[in-house]
């Protein structure tokens, strides 16, 4: 069953049914050692670190995949008013999280 | 001058090699990535951003289906000659110019992945657009890269984005 994600309140074209409460989902990942040291060899010279922006982009698709999970447990069609957040918990490793509002809709 | 003093005179002057590396590459690279982020944005012209949740009246949406939840991010670090530079320019207070162009960058690159994910849905609006974003942490603890994130959610107008006001 798909889900419709949005980070708007309300969905052109249809109605909000019944709320079903906040979900969420995280992701805490440490950095690769291989893609650090290129990273550290990329941030001599300037640029982007290209392993980082993939490790972070997977991470977050992940922890939407968790919301997802989160919010057809609660029978629901759409996540609304989604928003990403992330936070450092210990040296090297990052909390990257995603929490929006369950609703079934028409 | 033998070997022994010119393998000398190089370990001695590494650290300043690297400096003067970083000086030209940092120039050059964010150059060129400006270069490449003008001419995405004229490509990308056609979608229009919005940073509030509905549109103009006039606009007739179109929702587009199951998951219109767009994003687009990308890590960027600065070279270690404007690292250095930055840190020591802590001391006065100043504006540091290599690190808001380097914010500048992040965010503009961040927009125009997000509008190609916008594009291949079909969109021509995204709206509700959010920035976010992270400090990746080096190995000492010191931020060695920025990640620079832009979500929003994409849909399709149905008189393909012109706005018209309501003439009541």
């Amino acid at each position: 069953m798909d889900i419709i994600l949005t980070n708007t309140s309300t969905l052109p074209g249809r109605e909000v049914i019944k709320h079903l409460g906040l979900v969420q989902g995280n992701t805490v990942r440490t950095k690769h050692l291989g893609r650090d040291i290129a990273a550290g060899f990329k941030n001599l010279v300037g640029g982007e670190l290209r392993g980082y922006t993939e490790l972070l982009g997977e991470a977050r698709e992940e922890c939407t995949a968790r919301m997802v999970a989160d919010a057809q447990k609660l029978g629901a069609n759409a996540v609304i008013n989604i928003r990403y957040g992330t936070s450092s918990v210990a040296n090297g490793a990052s909390e990257l999280f995603v929490y929006g509002t369950a609703v079934v809709v028409s | 001058m033998d070997t022994v003093q010119k393998i000398q005179i190089v370990f001695f002057f590494w650290p300043l090699l690297l400096l003067i590396l970083g000086f030209f590459t940092g120039r050059l690279i964010s150059k060129r990535h400006l270069a490449r982020i003008e001419r995405a944005e004229e490509d990308l012209s056609h979608i229009q951003l919005w940073t509030s949740e509905t549109l103009p009246q006039a606009l007739n949406l179109n929702a587009m289906g199951d998951n219109n939840l767009v994003d687009g991010n990308v890590t960027l670090s600065l070279d270690v000659f404007r690292q250095l530079l930055n840190a020591f320019s802590n001391i006065f207070g100043r504006n540091l110019k290599s690190a808001e162009e380097l914010c500048e960058r992040g965010r503009r690159e961040a927009i125009i992945r997000m509008k190609r994910k916008a594009q291949d849905l079909g969109a021509d609006q995204i709206l509700h657009v959010r920035f976010s974003g992270y400090s990746v942490l080096g190995k000492s603890g010191r931020a060695s890269g920025l990640e620079f994130l832009a979500y929003g959610t994409a849909v399709k107008t149905q008189n393909g984005g012109r706005y018209e006001p309501i003439t009541v």
